[in-house]
């Protein structure tokens, strides 16, 4: 009998360990492994630039993914955004299929056809203005993922691919990375970021509601079905309109500078409800802390997604208000009123240097862009609230 | 009752188990989350102006993400730049144009390191120029003021003794980063915290940036310049917090009593074939992408290179596989078409012969069967250029996957 009590306290004390274990998931988003759903949240394809998607299927078996744009172009593109001018938030959703170990790619603009008579590149060269017609064939040559279409006009937004079985249930198989490259044709203007991943968890019971990161919950009833979001985001930039170092001491810079440099941040909520298409608003607050390990802070709300640039978050941003060439900005969501979860995003920073050789003029024609996206960073120690992502009820079928 | 007993314990495993959701932690090298080792595998700096009027730069940036402790670096440039052994330029810079090396003389790869500190105050970011460093007198905050006389400068709290508990405030004071030993130069910066003593310790606190710049600046018959930036993160490697099973010297990453998390078992590339034409509409431009790999191990210490066969697994969009080796000593950039072959139009990693535009191509790091015993792992970005008669150039950082059952080696001086 003492044994048997024996036996049962150990069993109490090794659930009770086991309970303390099952912490909520952690935020712990990945820029550089496989995941089951990839996040690309800058996609552009405006008519100035334009933006070439490559994911691909890191598994020895064949993977799928349900994929949805969702278009955060203001309804005014030409106006500020503002409670009359919201991001169009419309959703446009297709499936891709990838065979064992399969790169694939596209331009969205163009999206991809599913045409298996597209010749390889040993018998014909790509012409870009052909990508994503009948007669891409080099351009699209492999096996097509699938059909792919092209996003709307002036589309600015994100991507978004949830990896699913062949019947449609989204399942946690971790075999997906993605890169985008941002590119603008006529100067060749390259920037390029890797895909944000959220892994899945075995608890995933296949239905429409995602639950990424956190407890169990009534919406949630097996817990944390993906990794959690990040509620808080590092963010190394310069300061907006500073200096770029390298070209300021070039010989032709006859002037103090010669450059100016500026940092664009893309922000989406890791929340998103497909079904009743519903954007969600979230309140950012930044600490910003520059070289002088002066402090200062700032906050704006942003709707569905957006791309601000730092300037247009706060002025603080600026050169010189903020006294310093370089920032280490922390990025955190935070409840409110309306919203007292604390969900969490995703974010990627895209700075844009310019070189001016006419000192002190930098808006002549000789003026020379460059742009670089960057993945943020974010921390080991965030446990945001659960984010819960809802996928359409009749999608989640065979596609 | 034996087997009650074992019925027992499997049941109370089983339970924590289940309750716990089994997840093991899994030991991870990222480029997205703080670290206490940070690896920038290519820093460029080539400020001649040659017939090609190109001159290039990289701008290192570090922070502190701790909000209230200041931090101490311990940074290594290491040189991998190529010099002529014999002959009548005997020492001359080689890299990339053996040409250099006249009447006899022979281009050898070479691998040397100079390192320095940085003492970086909470929440600082610093930024610097790889051709010239940062001096004290550019250092943000080259020396502390006692809180309690702003007008004192101090080192330390001792400093501030003529004021009964008055403290120093946090600076750089110690900070010297020096240009990179060579110009034209290319090589890797490798950043470990340490304490007040100079000894690694487990703190997760460090992340950095590479800003790689190019200025072209016009050639005859060219109207305007060009300029050209690519920004990738440091790839930080995280501190377990385990005790060091050596000496304190010698950093242990992955492996059975880790010190830091181990090297990934792959690296996964996804690139555009060699000669692929920009697939955006109205655009000119063929894409080429540059491989960088460092190896995980090195022996700063007796100056001994790490080394690893890398083997790729090349796919095309068809699920048609090539494969191919090259072994990467101290430092490998290189173009994909010239891993297997120096005719790139014969190369596995040509769009003509992989048939399709992009590709997956899986790297891992086997040892190259030296006696150093220092590890293989390998750890890389990647460039990716179109050109179109000007360079345009993206970088980004690698996908890893898996572990390595062995252990990778750094021995600090």
């Amino acid at each position: 009998m003492r044994r048997q009590r024996g036996l049962i306290g150990l069993m109490g004390l090794a659930a009770l360990v086991g309970g303390l274990i099952a912490k909520p998931a952690g935020a712990k988003v990945t820029t550089e492994q496989s995941a089951s759903i990839l996040i690309f949240p800058k996609v552009v394809a405006d008519g100035s630039r334009d933006t070439i998607i490559q994911i691909t299927n890191t598994s020895n078996n064949m993977r799928h993914a349900h994929c949805f744009y969702v278009n955060g172009a203001l309804q005014f593109p030409q106006l500020p955004p503002g409670p009359a001018n919201q991001p169009l938030w419309t959703e446009t959703d297709f499936d891709i299929w990838l065979t064992k170990q399969q790169p694939t790619h596209w331009v969205v603009s163009r999206g991809r056809l599913d045409n298996p008579l597209d010749e390889s590149c040993r018998v014909s060269s790509c012409n870009p203005n052909t990508s994503g017609t009948d007669r891409a064939d080099c351009c699209d040559a492999g096996f097509d993922p699938g059909r792919v279409p092209p996003v709307a006009p002036d589309f600015t937004g994100e991507l978004k691919c949830i990896e699913v079985d062949a019947s449609g249930f989204p399942v946690p198989g971790n075999a997906l990375k993605g890169e985008a490259t941002l590119v603008e044709p006529f100067s060749n203007d390259v920037s390029k970021y890797n895909a944000i991943g959220l892994k899945g968890f075995d608890t995933n019971n296949m239905d429409g509601v995602l639950c990424l990161g956190g407890g169990v919950t009534s919406q949630c009833p097996t817990g944390a079905e993906y990794e959690g979001c990040p509620a808080t985001w590092l963010l190394d930039s310069p300061s907006e309109n500073a200096h770029d170092i390298v070209v300021d001491q070039q010989d032709f810079c006859t002037a103090e500078h010669c450059s100016l440099v500026s940092t664009t941040l893309t922000v989406v909520p890791c929340t998103q409800d497909f079904e009743s298409q519903k954007p969600k608003s979230v309140l950012l607050q930044f600490s910003i802390t520059n070289e002088f390990e002066q402090t200062f802070s700032a906050s704006t709300t942003i709707t569905c997604w957006a791309s601000l640039s730092l300037s247009d978050i706060n002025p603080i941003f600026d050169v010189n208000a903020v006294g310093g060439e370089i920032l280490q900005t922390k990025m955190r969501t935070t409840t409110t009123s309306g919203s007292p979860v604390r969900g969490g995003v995703v974010a990627v920073l895209e700075e844009t240097h310019e070189m001016c050789p006419n000192p002190g003029d930098c808006s002549g024609v000789s003026t020379q862009v460059s742009r670089a996206a960057q993945n943020a960073q974010n921390s080991f120690q965030d446990f945001p609230d659960t984010d819960i992502i809802t996928i359409p009820a009749d999608q989640i079928q065979v596609p | 009752m034996g087997q009650v007993r074992w019925v027992g314990w499997t049941m109370a495993i089983a339970t924590a188990l289940v309750i716990s959701g089994g997840r093991a932690a899994r030991a991870d090298v990222a480029s997205d989350k703080p670290a206490a080792i940070l690896i920038y595998p290519k820093v460029q700096v080539d400020s001649r102006v040659t017939e090609s009027e190109e001159t290039n730069d990289t701008v290192i940036r570090i922070a502190n993400t701790n909000a209230t402790t200041p931090i101490q670096v311990h940074c290594f440039y290491i040189d991998a730049n190529s010099h002529c052994s014999g002959g009548s330029n005997d020492g001359a810079i080689c890299t990339g144009d053996p040409s250099t090396c006249t009447l006899g003389g022979f281009c050898v790869p070479t691998w040397q390191e100079i390192d320095f500190h940085i003492l970086l105050t909470a929440n600082q970011p610093l930024q610097w120029k790889a051709s010239e460093g940062l001096a004290d007198a550019d250092l943000p905050l080259p020396v502390g003021v006692c809180v309690r006389n702003p007008t004192r400068t101090c080192g330390s709290d001792a400093d501030c003794n003529p004021f009964p508990g008055g403290t120093c405030t946090q600076s750089n004071q110690g900070t010297r980063i020096p240009p990179v030993p060579e110009d034209p130069f290319v090589g890797e910066l490798k950043c470990i915290a340490i304490d007040d003593n100079g000894v690694p310790v487990p703190r997760n606190d460090l992340k950095g940036e590479a800003i790689q710049e190019e200025i072209e600046l016009a050639k005859l018959g060219a109207s305007r310049d060009d300029f050209d930036i690519a920004s990738y993160n440091a790839i930080g490697i995280q501190a377990t917090g385990a005790a060091p099973p050596g000496a304190t010297n010698e950093l242990v990453l992955g492996g059975p009593n880790p010190e830091y998390n181990g090297c990934p078992n792959y690296l996964i590339l996804n690139h555009f074939f060699f000669d692929a034409e920009n697939p955006v509409p109205h655009s000119d431009a063929t894409i080429d992408t540059k491989l960088v790999l460092v190896p995980c191990s090195q022996d700063l210490q007796r100056q001994i290179p790490g080394s690893a066969v890398a083997q790729y697994l090349v796919f095309n969009e068809f699920e048609q596989r090539f494969s191919t080796s090259k072994t990467v000593r101290c430092f490998q950039n290189i173009d994909l078409c010239n891993i297997d072959t120096p005719d790139c139009s014969r190369s596995i990693f040509n769009v003509n012969v992989a048939g399709t535009l992009t590709g997956q191509t899986r790297i891992q790091g086997v040892d190259a069967n030296t006696t150093d015993n220092l590890g293989a792992g390998l750890l890389g970005v990647a460039f990716e250029e179109y050109s179109d008669g000007t360079d345009r150039t993206a970088a980004f950082n690698l996908h890893m996957q898996g572990a390595r059952d062995a252990a990778d080696r750094i021995i600090l001086p």
